[in-house]
């Protein structure tokens, strides 16, 4: 599992280089991505559309793209926008490797 | 008998160019109206959210063909009970309800695209858009706190 861990914002200003960071894992062979948002303190629908494009890169070539760690305003969007639809969502790393390994 | 109306805690403004790097400058501008902050800190985060959401819409649909230096005009207004937005752009003059009836609802939306103005539609107690005298539109956004 390979983890990544934006900081900041996430918006059209900055989702180019998390989707670079994330066709670079998959390049790498990583199957599985755990993004752990703990450093990122706002998102927008441009932010969350990102997401929803990574995930399904990761998916095309066979893997799957988890999230973690919601910080407050995240939460509050990921929740409104009902992404846990689209989103296997961990309460932190730890309890993402527990589950996903547990499998 | 109509109740008086409420005189505002606070009115800001702010003017800015189309560029999304002022997308900052928009939201340290609004941090202004959170102080005292506001009881419900989900509420201030979803209006956040709101004025992230309007800001982009204009830069990236209505003002998509005018020149950077167009002047995206911003009002904030707190009264004890609600929190008021207003933002005016130089798009062309712009159906609200019409473009909401053909976007997916937020329940439905597996895409990457086409949640922005579904969220404020969301947060929002009321929302408009008008045509204002000199041709612009005027959006406003009305949540209760």
């Amino acid at each position: 599992m390979k983890v990544l861990q934006p900081s900041g914002i996430l918006d059209s200003s900055t989702t180019a280089d998390l989707r670079n960071q994330i066709v670079a894992a998959v390049d790498g062979q990583a199957k599985f991505i755990l993004l752990d948002l703990k450093s990122i303190d706002f998102i927008d629908s441009s932010g969350l559309g990102a997401l929803v494009s990574a995930a399904k890169a990761v998916r095309l070539a066979g893997g799957d793209l988890y999230i973690c760690s919601l910080t407050n305003q995240v939460k509050m969007l990921f929740d409104l926008t009902r992404m846990d639809r689209i989103f296997t969502i961990f309460e932190n790393q730890a309890d993402c490797f527990a589950q996903i390994q547990g499998q | 008998m109509n109740p008086a109306p409420q005189p505002p805690l606070r009115r800001i403004h702010l003017q800015v160019e189309t560029d999304f790097r002022a997308a900052d400058k928009v939201l340290t501008w609004f941090e202004d109206l959170n102080n005292p902050p506001l009881a419900d800190q989900r509420i201030w985060w979803q209006c956040q959210t709101v004025v992230k959401e309007i800001f982009d819409n204009v830069v990236d649909y209505a003002h998509r063909e005018l020149p950077t230096e167009t002047p995206i005009v911003l009002e904030a207004v707190r009264f004890p009970d609600r929190l008021e937005l207003r933002i005016w752009d130089y798009g062309p003059p712009f159906n609200l309800q019409g473009k909401l009836d053909q976007m997916l609802t937020l329940e439905e939306n597996d895409q990457d695209r086409g949640r922005g103005l579904r969220i404020i539609e969301k947060i929002a107690d009321h929302i408009s858009c008008e045509r204002t005298h000199d041709n612009r539109n005027c959006f406003l956004f009305v949540k209760y706190c």
